[in-house]
């Protein structure tokens, strides 16, 4: 009896000192993509022309800052994406990490009109699929439009990759258009 | 009650032998007590029913029956207020016996509805115990109460479920855990209550705004979760219970330990635990990714009481893990639209095959309560501590590990004197403060970020109430009154990372007064009027960002003011005769600046995309209802029962109805009883109309912030179309017995439907068929 009460009380204190979750607190910052930043190169030399996104304090508040494309007619480019974080000091290049879960991330090109510029991806994850931070763009006559970018994040379901070279798994983690003008 | 019988009988009664035999000068002698305080009871009467022979305890509680012939004898010791409690003698010579008298239910039962009265006499409510609690055990608390009529649920799918009374919830809805104001993030509408209703022997469901005695602010209704009472002296008692529900092998068991030692008298304990663990679950059609939860929860309570002391010391933790739908965790307003045009979600968030994994995204949760209360007299001092741990992991964007995390610690202090003022009228006045502080990042006065939905705060609040009731003949008349005041200290930082701070001040009254009466034998009709008040909470206030999951912006106000409520409610209850009885409520409540959050038709334009605004504003509400139910026992073995209720809610100043209300519900049921054993079988068939009653105008309209986007009538998809349920069960329940057993098909025919107040509807149908198995066992003394 005295072992068994002891036993009985024992779990009573225990469950009083059982400890509080969350009680250390994890590391923080302030994490987003605040910019969007393209840089087209001409293959056969020349200088290159970057267009930037920017939105340094998230939804609402004030509104994004977006340079224009200015393009040159007939020819082809080789473009590069970068994501940053204008809002801390040093800014922080996120595409290093896209880069390093290259399998989960897709960047998806779509001009308006559909014929203003033709972009072919030219880098590749682990699985053989289009990651899109590289790729070629061809310009043919000159016009406006527009240039929509959109980075979307394709992590694995249920422990099944879901990345397949379409824009239509995952999430978007960013969604910004350009106003592009080919001369 | 078993009572001890500690024999002394001196001579040889063993042996056989008789001493002083043939003589009429034997006796019976002895103390009676009080069992649980073992205090002498004075001026009990021992007797022997037989005979003429009793006599009253002295001052001492002592006995002594004499001039007994030998033989053998029922003597019984009785009281009022006690159990009356009868001992056999074989008497020789001499007999001794202490007896342990008990309390009798029916006298403890009035201390407890005495306590109830001056809460809730007047304020309709429904109660779960017995077995109508147990048949509805084994998900969340929401669902336990879901057929109480005027109660609807909101929604984040299968696994998260909030009360909706009279077309009110979360700030608007106040639950009171083993009799503590249950304090966490319940101003989200996915914030369902960090509650194991394994825990309660008595849930209570209170329409309207109550006695006041809790908190101004509940403007829908109370839910009262209460354990069973305790009682030292009385014997152990064990329960087991466990269920299975087929939809997502979800397993939940808890169980309970009542138990007191010789050697503390004055004391009992409990402890009880429980636990719970889910996996994929289905609609008719596909499996939903990620729709998993796990649950563990115990608590204990340790009882004293001893003449006029009472004290009750009680912990308890829920800890939860909750998976949501991967499907419905979408970016922005072009993914929402595009998720909501499909009829069914994409391939990968519908798996083949089922799945206990908890993945990302989910909420991890935890609530820890200690309840502290002395009770001397008519006076009761409770302390409590609350501590809420909600952390909202999202999917992983932008490549990190993006995570919502509130801690919330609430002290809740009560000094409370009530008491019989006369023969009618009994009164109770108290004090309360409450101390809360809530960090959502870095620590209290030092934030580290700007992207958190609500900000750290620290808030003070006192109340003074008193409610008096008076009992007449035919009916009860109560009324009450409280005054509260409220600081609110908020810190974060602003978009440029500026630490910004901002104070809030309210305070207010809030009165009501109610009355009951009985109509000849057999009804009963009450009314009340209240007047009573709501300040604006944190996320109302103070709201700036994308709420994710949700794929809004939702802007607060901080020029936001209290809610004014004045609300009548009427109540009618009727038994028609030994076999049929009905229940009606009619209510009105007339909500000035009634705070809620409206779309803008416009979405505000960043870097994932466009985001539809959403800005919380007031306008003069106006919220009336009906709730009506019955049963009717046609034949000794079959009865049919009914619950309906709707309630109807407009924007006076737009002239239009407000958004998510509950649309019209009718159940009925039809059970037969099929052997003397108590082997029942029911058949229900649940009706929900659609939701008609939708705003047309846009509420706000801002100078252009970003793109128009579309809105069906305010809202992103249009509301579902109206469906029926059938819902079949045998159960066994019989008091004699210890165990029970239920089986039950809910959505029987696997209907393929959507729920009005389910955020998930935009995304998937509803849960298909699901087969629940319930069983309990109980051990000990009933």
């Amino acid at each position: 009896m005295n072992l068994q009460k002891n036993w009985i009380l024992g779990l009573a204190m225990a469950s009083v000192l059982v400890g509080c979750k969350g009680s250390d607190p994890e590391p923080e910052e302030n994490e987003f993509i605040s910019t969007v930043q393209l840089t087209f190169t001409p293959a056969n030399g020349g200088a290159s022309v970057t267009a930037s996104w920017k939105d340094l304090d998230g939804e609402g508040g004030m509104a994004p800052t977006v340079t224009p494309l200015n393009l040159a007619a007939n020819t082809t480019y080789n473009v590069a994406v970068k994501f940053l974080n204008e809002t801390v000091s040093p800014v922080d290049d996120i595409t290093k990490e896209i880069v390093e879960e290259a399998d989960e991330h897709l960047v998806v090109f779509t001009p308006a009109p559909a014929n203003l510029v033709q972009f072919t991806i030219t880098d590749r994850d682990s699985r053989n699929l289009p990651i899109g931070l590289a790729s070629r763009a061809v310009t043919t006559g000159a016009g406006t439009g527009n240039l929509q970018v959109v980075l979307r994040h394709q992590p694995p379901v249920n422990g099944q990759p879901t990345k397949n070279g379409t824009a239509t798994p995952g999430s978007t983690d960013a969604d910004v258009t350009f106003a592009v003008s080919i001369r | 009650m078993i009572a001890r019988i500690r024999f002394l009988c001196f001579g040889l009664f063993i042996f056989g032998q008789v001493y002083g035999q043939g003589s009429c000068d034997c006796f019976i002698e002895g103390v009676v007590r009080d069992k649980s305080s073992r205090e002498a009871i004075v001026g009990a009467l021992v007797r022997i029913p037989s005979t003429n022979k009793a006599v009253l305890t002295d001052f001492a509680g002592r006995y002594k029956l004499a001039n007994l012939c030998q033989g053998t004898y029922q003597v019984q010791a009785e009281i009022v207020g006690y159990k009356p409690v009868v001992i056999r003698f074989d008497l020789v010579h001499e007999g001794k016996h202490e007896f342990e008298l008990s309390e009798d239910e029916i006298h403890l039962d009035q201390v407890t509805i005495f306590a109830e009265k001056v809460e809730n006499a007047v304020s309709p409510k429904e109660t779960w115990e017995g077995y109508a609690l147990q048949r509805q055990m084994g998900g969340m608390l929401g669902e336990v109460i879901r057929k109480t009529p005027g109660v609807t649920l909101l929604q984040t799918g299968h696994s998260i479920v909030k009360p909706v009374i009279h077309g009110l919830h979360s700030n608007r809805v106040l639950i009171l855990n083993h009799g503590i104001r249950q304090e966490g993030q319940q101003w989200g509408s996915e914030h369902a209550p960090e509650i194991d209703p394994f825990l309660a022997q008595r849930i209570t469901v209170i329409t309207g705004a109550g006695g006041l005695r809790y908190g101004s602010d509940a403007l829908g209704g109370t839910l009262l979760i209460e354990p069973g009472k305790l009682r030292p002296g009385d014997p152990w008692k064990a329960h087991v219970q466990q269920s299975y529900f087929s939809n997502g092998h979800q397993w939940a068991g808890g169980g309970s330990v009542e138990h007191g030692w010789k050697k503390m008298p004055f004391w009992q304990f409990r402890w009880q635990g429980s636990g719970k663990r889910g996996g994929t679950i289905s609609t008719p059609d596909y499996r939903m990714a990620n729709t998993g939860l796990q649950e563990i929860n115990f608590s204990t309570t340790a009882f004293y009481r001893k003449q006029d002391w009472e004290a009750e010391f009680f912990f308890s933790q829920y800890n939860a893990i909750i998976g949501l739908f991967s499907g419905a965790h979408i970016g922005n307003v072009t993914d929402l639209l595009q998720a909501i045009q499909s009829t069914r979600p994409q391939e990968i968030y519908t798996p083949d095959s089922f799945s206990w994994r908890l993945d990302r995204p989910q909420q991890n949760l935890q609530h820890n309560l200690w309840k502290n209360k002395v009770q001397w007299k008519s006076w009761s001092l409770e302390v409590s501590r609350q501590y809420n741990y909600r952390q909202e992991i999202d999917i992983l964007r932008g490549d990190r590990n993006l995570s919502q995390t509130f801690r919330l610690v609430t002290y809740l202090t009560d000094l409370r004197n009530s008491r019989k003022l006369t023969d009618r009228h009994t009164g109770d006045w108290g004090i309360q403060s409450t101390i809360q502080s809530n960090v959502s990042t870095g620590q209290l006065r030092e934030p580290l970020r700007s992207t958190v939905i609500i900000p750290n705060f620290q808030q003070v609040q006192g109340a003074v109430y008193s409610t008096h009731s008076w009992q007449f003949e035919r009916g009860t008349l109560e009324l009450g009154g409280r005054w509260d005041v409220r600081q609110t200290e908020t810190y974060a930082l602003n978009r440029g990372g500026q630490p910004v701070s901002n104070t809030f001040f309210f305070q207010n009254g809030a009165a009501s007064v109610g009355f009951n009466r009985r109509v000849g034998a057999a009804s009963q009709w009450s009314f009340s009027l209240t007047r009573t008040w709501r300040p604006p909470s944190i996320n109302e206030l103070l709201s700036d960002g994308v709420h994710h999951g949700a794929a809004s912006y939702e802007v607060g106000n901080v020029d936001l003011r209290p809610e004014i409520s004045h609300q009548g409610i009427f109540k009618w209850n009727w038994q028609i005769g030994p076999r049929a009885e009905t229940r009606w409520t009619a209510y009105a409540q007339l909500i000035d600046r009634y705070i809620f959050l409206v779309p803008s038709g416009q979405a505000v334009v960043g870097i994932r995309g466009a985001f539809p605004a959403f800005f919380y504003t007031q306008t003069p509400a106006f919220f009336r209802g009906m709730d009506w139910q019955g049963s009717w026992k046609w034949h000794p073995l079959g009865r049919y029962s009914w619950q309906g209720s709707f309630v109807l809610a407009n924007d006076l100043a737009r002239n239009q109805p407000l958004p998510f209300i509950a649309p019209p519900e009718w159940r009925h049921q039809l059970a037969w009883q099929l052997t003397k054993s108590g082997l029942e079988f029911e058949l229900e068939h649940h009706l929900v109309a659609q939701q008609t009653r939708l705003p047309n105008q846009i509420v706000v309209s801002t100078e252009s912030i970003g793109v128009p986007i579309p809105l069906i009538q305010g809202d992103f998809a249009a509301a579902p179309r109206g469906y029926q349920l059938f819902n079949a069960g045998f159960r066994w329940e019989n008091e004699s017995k210890p165990w029970s057993i239920q089986l039950d098909v809910q959505n029987l025919l696997n209907t393929r439907y959507r729920a009005y107040l389910d955020r998930f509807r935009y995304f998937v149908d509803a849960p298909g068929r699901n087969v629940q198995l319930r069983f309990r066992y109980r051990l000990g003394k009933k």
